[in-house]
């Protein structure tokens, strides 16, 4: 493993991705970018997991490829996400012509 | 994830009751493309009872029957404990599929998706009670999750609805990337997600206990210099500071799920503008299946003495959290004008009661059976909540849903039986005997008694005056019913359906206040078969599982 990128780089990195996420779902208003930051954060964690995946498969010199089916199960679990998500977001936007999260105050007293 | 391995026969039985469960969702479904529109579809909520109902009689044998064992590559624990917790899951799924035929007509929306979302959001909640991996928990997370999504959004032409149904699917989705951000760490740190490996590596080496072991662990799997933080003196930090990320961001991410303070935000938005029947089903069914893997991730995979015990080990925080949710539950109840808000706090304030229970089970290993408690006192909020919603569900007609305490204005008068029921549940609601809550308080506070610490009995007490403090806002549901004069003509729609499920939640509040041993008997059957309980809770209850099985050897049931 002479020469590759360091493990803490990928974690960084990945770190960073899932925080930009984590804060855009609780500042931003608008649907559609609140959904894109849970994909973001969804991204870091699959990143995480492959990070990971590759780095024990190298230290421990075991193939370990448990990071990688998980990453496929998150594909997976964002895709049924995605499908639901924006349906909703859809019926929103038939009620209300816009999507801000923030606007709608319907629900409160 | 333990390699690839053959599913025997055997397997396959155990699973018998989600398998049912599943085939009658598909089942109702497919019936759904061929329904002529104009044709009733209340025979569809009696084929998901009857699925349902033949699941849970299964799932009772496979209890009685005492069966322990993995199944699907050691992916699902089969026990006691989650079979006790199928059946709160499966009366909960079952209430909420009768509640809704009636309710469902007078909006103009029934449809057999409803039917066929429940039923998989309860095959969900099941692998959610037998997770026995992080990951399967977090399939069986999202499998419970994305149909209440849908259903909270259930009535299309309500924007209240459609708006609790996208903030419910956000703070989830939220959750969930907390959760797998939370199994991300742990994968990395172990290598492992399932519970059992999970314990065995991350905390048995951990803090004061085996500092050589931690180092050797570090320095074998050559995790420590990877980091990069150095072997003097860093390997302890880099074990230390990770576990605790991840046991955070799953604490986190469970408390969202399970609505316990301060992750409680979306708990009243949401249920005030999802449907009724739904509401019902997504307080107790989810809460039932958090907490049973809330209790699975801590208890086996989480429960070494360091991460549990520490001053900032995850039984501080519970206590935390439970305190937080029972007083904030109680008093900001008390304020609200729309029963269905002052429902949602309560459904805090119980989360709160039921982490009590939690949080005094797992103080030692001699404790655990107290778990008990914890199944019990779910039942008996399953029981009552569900009623309780079922009981607005009577009330609410297209665009007008029964939500104030005026809109329940003079019930009493037109509706006995309806307003009998609801003064049942509410009586449960706020622990006064002789109802179900009564006891699954009685129950939780001993819990936390039991262990004889000063804390925890503050805790206890600090339940009890909250839970007395309850008393007053459920007490103004009945009052409103009994003793206000309605502004307007209080109108009604309950079927058959509606009826049965009504007459089933009040017989049984009724049941469990009078006769608690019954439910108490199943709890208990249950945490006394907890797969994969660490070593020293094992040898616990090993201690009290001797007279159950001489007796059952006594009688010569077949094994």
């Amino acid at each position: 493993m002479e020469g590759s990128v360091p493990l803490e780089w990928y974690l960084i990195l990945s770190a960073a991705i899932f925080a930009i996420g984590g804060v855009g779902v609780l500042l931003r208003r608008n649907a559609i970018i609140l959904f894109m930051c849970i994909e973001l954060m969804l991204n870091a964690v699959n990143l995480t997991f492959l990070a990971f995946s590759r780095y024990r498969t190298g230290a421990l010199g075991a193939l370990d490829l448990d990071g990688h089916v998980m990453s496929f199960f998150v594909i997976a679990l964002a895709a049924a996400e995605a499908a639901v998500g924006l349906a909703i977001i859809l019926s929103i936007f038939r009620h209300r012509r816009h999507i801000n999260v923030d606007d709608g105050n319907l629900l409160k007293n | 994830m333990n390699g690839i391995s053959q599913i025997s026969l055997a397997e396959l039985r155990l699973l018998a009751p989600m398998l049912v469960v599943t085939v009658t969702g598909i089942a109702v479904l497919m019936l759904e493309v061929f329904q002529r529109s104009a044709m009733s579809r209340r025979y569809q909520a009696w084929l998901s009872v009857i699925g349902l109902g033949m699941a849970g009689l299964d799932t009772l044998y496979l209890l009685a029957r005492g069966t322990e064992a993995f199944a699907m590559s050691q992916l699902l624990y089969m026990d006691g404990f989650g079979f006790t917790l199928d059946l709160v899951v499966l009366l909960g799924g079952a209430l909420a599929a009768l509640i809704a035929p009636a309710y469902l007509e007078s909006h103009r929306l029934e449809r057999g998706e409803y039917y066929g979302l429940v039923l998989f959001s309860v095959v969900g909640m099941m692998v959610m009670n037998h997770g026995a991996d992080l990951f399967t928990i977090f399939m069986g997370l999202e499998l419970m999750s994305i149909p209440i999504y849908c259903l909270a959004g259930y009535f299309r032409h309500s924007s209240a609805s459609a708006e609790s149904s996208m903030k419910y699917f956000f703070l989830g989705a939220f959750a969930s990337a907390l959760f797998l951000y939370g199994i991300a760490f742990v994968y990395g740190m172990t290598g492992t997600t399932s519970l059992v490996g999970v314990s065995r590596v991350m905390f048995s080496g951990l803090g004061s206990v085996d500092v050589a072991g931690a180092e050797a662990y570090a320095a074998s799997s050559g995790f420590v210099e990877y980091v990069g933080l150095g072997a003097e003196g860093g390997p302890l930090f880099a074990l230390e500071f990770l576990p605790a990320m991840a046991v955070l961001l799953i604490l986190a991410a469970m408390a969202f799920k399970v609505a316990v303070v301060p992750f409680h935000a979306w708990t009243p938005d949401v249920y005030s503008g999802a449907p009724s029947s739904v509401v019902g089903f997504m307080a107790t069914g989810v809460k039932t299946a958090a907490f049973g893997a809330l209790v699975r991730v801590f208890m086996v995979g989480f429960f070494d003495q360091p991460a549990r015990l520490s001053e900032t080990g995850w039984l501080s925080v519970f206590f935390w959290l439970a305190l937080i949710s029972m007083v904030l539950g109680n008093v900001v109840a008390i304020v609200q004008s729309s029963v269905k808000r002052m429902l949602a706090y309560s459904s805090i304030a119980h989360a709160g009661y039921i982490m009590v229970g939690v949080v005094g089970a797992s103080y030692s290993p001699e404790g655990f059976l107290q778990l008990e408690s914890v199944l019990f006192y779910l039942l008996t909020y399953t029981l009552g909540t569900v009623g309780a919603f079922g009981v607005l569900a009577w009330f609410g007609k297209r665009g007008e849903e029964a939500t104030t305490y005026e809109d329940l204005a003079g019930v009493a008068k037109k509706y006995p039986g309806a307003a009998l029921a609801m003064t049942i549940f509410m009586l449960s609601s706020a622990g006064i005997p002789p109802t179900a809550g009564f006891m699954g308080k009685f129950y939780v506070f001993k819990a936390a008694v039991q262990t004889g610490e000063t804390a925890m009995i503050a805790l206890a007490v600090v339940g009890v005056l909250a839970s007395v403090s309850g008393v007053y806002y459920y007490l103004k549901v009945i009052m409103a019913m009994y003793m206000k004069t309605p502004r307007r003509e209080v109108h009604g729609v309950a079927g058959l359906e509606l009826k049965t499920a009504l007459v089933v939640c009040a017989m049984g509040t009724l049941l469990l206040g009078i006769l608690p041993g019954i439910g108490l008997g199943i709890s208990r059957a249950g945490v006394l078969s907890f797969l994969g309980a660490p070593p020293q809770v094992r040898v616990e209850l090993n201690k009290l599982r001797a007279p159950v099985e001489a007796g059952r050897a006594e009688l010569g049931a077949p094994e």
